[in-house]
């Protein structure tokens, strides 16, 4: 790993404890493919909030000749180049627009297939990679109509139209919906590739969530899987997600060789990311009377299918040592930003509102809408993912809900009329990403994508799949304008501050 | 529980059959719900002939009845009691389907007050007790079914107008761990489509294509869960038989 300049950024923000308030020297990391250094079984990186702590459960690694970390494919890259140790095993928008700066455009990483907003565009403009630059978002090349796993196409629910095409890749001759290539092309963020066992365990039969459908199986292993991977949970596994990786993202020619497809998943299965200390809260976790679920050691060490959407053993488990007691004040920086952390977990752990019109998951027995926390959808401990199946159309890529993105395509989706509905959006959906129902065709599915993990959140900005929340207070205040909450400043601050330190 | 339960009197009244006892009535229609909200959990509402009903309260997955949705209407079959709660008459038993399609009238939100309270709720607004009764709905797995197989129908029950199965995964496990133990040479899927009675002596019939669509529907949840596609034999029927739920049904004919 190669540690390069220390440049000082001044974020501005309000409020004590706002931890985007910070004016703050943050180290720059850049993990070249073929570096070669080893990974240590235990690493620490510098964020704006603190410190990522990264940690091998199976020891130092060693990264020279590893599939992960050399470039086997055609383009130059490996997977670490959109997987950075240094950012959660994620990379971020700022970091992407560094390379650029730094390599006037050259690195790798903005290779044409994906790196760029569109391949036929000209690739030495910054232009032609602004999603990449701006917004951290890597195209994804769906096939239309959507295939079945064995590769047959299915006779999607509905059909498509592209309403807006700023990239020019949706309607190109070559690569458009109706082009040679016959893809919708998409953009998302990579989603990291650490804490993986949580959510790629297989998974139960019946789906109860999906309205009593079956879950895909694992043509390998003959196993259901839990259908977390991924924003449409195309991948059914570790090894078929690092093949399709392989030939896309690398543009490796002809099948990814067994040795190396096992090297890469047994490295990405005892990786853990974590946050690990903080600007003002100090040592998150990791020794005796710190919140047991903080830091990467804890991510290593925790179970795996945990419910946590209960008081007996909570989503991220207790973070009441860091109350302080009624009528006492805090003492200092540290114990006023750790109680602040500890009101934030109320938030997101119990503090009620209205969730309306989410598909998958108002569907689920709960009524429309339903007065619920936070943790109604985050509920699987540790990653506050989904503990099934997790696609959910929570608004972040359909209208109305959508953040305004006029650099993003729009679709319009048109659904047949025999077929389930999105049932409260209906048989019309305009949407950024269709999600989910670019893999099942299915209209209900219309954009949802399924949870990202909250771990390692100060070290990969910016947020959601399709990158639309810059900062977490972004995020934040997406769901307060979404489902109406009305936080209070000093609730949106706590809970910045609660996502920051996971 | 609160319960206000009327006078023996008013239950006659209402049944409106002297001589004959108070004979239950039955009702069937389509209308919009209302949610009111409470101290606690929500509860769900409906009007009818000027009348309030009662749907049940906020719960989760493991609800015995799942609530309606506002943006949509809802198909309500349910019998009068003479128990009240939040304001609505009980229905019991009661069954809710969404009706499918948006209908942004439907959009009633009462705010809590003092005269309604939920005190029977068995979780709150928010995570659930530390051990949820009945270790939270998960059961332990049935027991895998033993020789001899005979023929086997399961019956696996639909909402109105629904083409995904819902809340019937305990009967597609059941049928499928029969297929599993049986090995059977077939299994035949077919689908129906239902049409309801309403109280104002209507019929409302399921959309023509609902048979067709669940049974291919579940055919392929069969596939997925490894019943081999060769021994699936699917069909339909699209007449709409006129009855209860039962009818809103695909049949899994399993033989051995
Ligand atoms: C050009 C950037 C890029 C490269 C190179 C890359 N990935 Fe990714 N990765 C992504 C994106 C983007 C996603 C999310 C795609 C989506 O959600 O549809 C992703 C998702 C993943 C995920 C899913 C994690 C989750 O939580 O769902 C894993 C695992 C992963 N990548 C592993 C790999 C491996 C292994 C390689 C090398 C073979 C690799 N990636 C190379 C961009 C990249
Ligand atoms: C109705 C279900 C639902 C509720 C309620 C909900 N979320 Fe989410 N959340 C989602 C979905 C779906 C995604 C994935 C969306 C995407 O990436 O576009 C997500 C993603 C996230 C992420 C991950 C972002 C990333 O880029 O990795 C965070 C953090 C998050 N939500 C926080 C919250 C907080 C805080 C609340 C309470 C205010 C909340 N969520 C309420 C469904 C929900």
């Amino acid at each position: 790993m190669r540690w390069m300049t220390l440049a000082a950024i001044g974020v501005a923000g309000a409020g004590a404890f706002a931890v985007a308030a910070a004016a703050a020297d943050i180290p720059e990391y850049w993990w070249e493919p073929g570096d070669g250094a080893p990974l240590k079984s235990s690493e620490t990186y510098g964020n704006a909030f603190g410190q990522l702590g990264l940690h091998n459960a199976s020891g130092d690694i060693t990264t020279k000749g590893h599939p992960f970390f050399e470039a086997i494919g055609t383009n130059g890259r490996a997977c670490v180049t959109c997987h950075q140790p240094a950012e959660s095993m994620s990379v971020t928008a700022a970091t992407i627009e560094r390379r650029w700066n730094e390599t006037k455009g050259k690195d790798p990483i903005f290779a044409a297939i994906d790196g760029s907003n569109c391949p036929n565009l000209p690739q030495g403009e910054k232009a032609s990679h602004s999603l990449a630059i701006d917004r951290g978002l890597f195209r994804v090349a769906m096939p239309w109509p959507p295939k079945r796993q064995d590769g047959t196409a299915m006779e999607p629910e509905f059909s498509i139209e592209v309403v807006r095409d700023p990239t020019g890749c949706n309607t190109h001759p070559t690569y458009g919906i109706t082009g040679e290539q016959k893809s919708v092309s998409v953009y998302r963020r990579p989603r990291m590739a650490a804490n993986l066992k949580y959510f790629t365990a297989p998974g139960g039969g019946l789906n109860a969530k999906n309205l009593g459908m079956a879950t895909l199986r694992d043509p390998e292993t003959g196993l259901h899987s839990q259908m977390n991977l991924m924003s449409d949970a195309r991948a059914v596994s570790l090894r078929a997600q690092a093949r399709d990786a392989a030939a896309n993202h690398l543009q490796l020619k002809g099948p990814l060789p067994e040795a190396q497809l096992k090297q890469i998943v047994d490295f990405e299965t005892q990786v853990y990311a974590g946050q690990q200390s903080d600007r003002w809260g100090r040592q998150l976790g990791g020794a005796a009377g710190l919140p047991e679920a903080l830091g990467p050691k804890a991510l290593a060490d925790g179970r795996v299918g945990v419910l946590g959407d209960n008081f007996g053993n909570p989503v991220f488990k207790s973070f009441d040592m860091w109350r302080i007691a009624e009528g006492k004040t805090a003492r200092d920086e540290q114990e006023a930003f750790r109680a602040s952390v500890a009101r934030g977990w109320d938030v997101f752990f119990v503090r009620p509102f209205w969730i309306r019109d989410a598909m998958h998951i108002n569907t689920v027995g709960l009524g429309n809408p339903t007065k619920r926390t936070c943790a109604t959808c985050h509920n699987m401990q540790m990653t506050g993912m989904d503990l099934s199946a997790g696609w959910v159309d929570v608004g972040t890529t359909n209208v109305p809900w959508a953040n305004e993105s006029p650099e993003l395509p729009l679709f319009k989706i048109t659904c047949k009329t025999d077929v389930p509905p999105h049932l409260y959006v209906g048989r019309t959906i305009y949407t950024q990403d269709p999600g989910r129902a670019l893999a099942s065709g299915r209209c209900m599915d219309v954009g949802s994508i399924v949870m990202g993990q909250f771990r390692g959140l100060s070290s990969r900005a910016p947020y959601f799949s399709n990158g639309s929340a810059k900062t977490l207070r972004e995020l934040v205040d997406f769901y307060d304008r979404r489902f109406n909450i009305k936080y209070t400043e000093q609730e949106k601050t706590d809970l910045v501050n609660f996502l920051s330190v996971l | 529980m609160k319960k206000i339960v009327q006078t023996s009197l008013i239950v006659l009244a209402a049944g409106a059959c002297l001589g004959a006892g108070p004979k239950p009535v039955e009702l069937a229609f389509v209308a919009c719900p209302i949610l009111r909200d409470t101290a606690t959990v929500p509860c769900w509402l409906t009007e009818y002939k000027g009348q309030m009903y009662y749907l049940g309260i906020q719960e989760d997955s493991a609800a015995q009845v799942y609530p309606p949705a506002l943006g949509h209407q809802a198909l309500i079959e349910g019998t009068v009691t003479g128990e009240e709660i939040c304001g609505g008459k009980v229905l019991k038993p009661l069954k809710i389907s969404i009706r499918p399609e948006l209908d942004p009238t439907c959009n009633t939100l009462l705010p809590a007050s003092d005269t309604h309270k939920i005190t029977f709720n068995r979780r709150g607004p928010g995570p659930n007790v530390a051990r949820p009764p009945g270790g939270g709905g998960r059961g332990p797995a049935p027991e895998a079914p033993k020789p001899p197989f005979a023929v086997k129908d399961v019956p696996i029950l639909f909402d109105f107008d629904v083409m995904t199965p819902g809340r019937s995964g305990r009967a597609i496990r059941e049928a499928f761990d029969y297929i599993t133990a049986s090995k059977p040479r077939k299994v035949e899927i077919r689908g129906y489509r239902a049409a309801v009675k309403l109280s104002d002596g209507k019929v409302l019939a399921e959309q023509p294509f609902v048979a067709e669509r669940r049974a291919k529907e579940l055919a392929g949840t069969f596939e997925t869960l490894g019943v081999p596609k060769e021994s699936i034999v699917v069909s339909w029927s699209d007449k709409a038989e006129v009855g209860d739920f039962n009818k809103r049904r695909v049949v899994v004919t399993i033989r051995p």
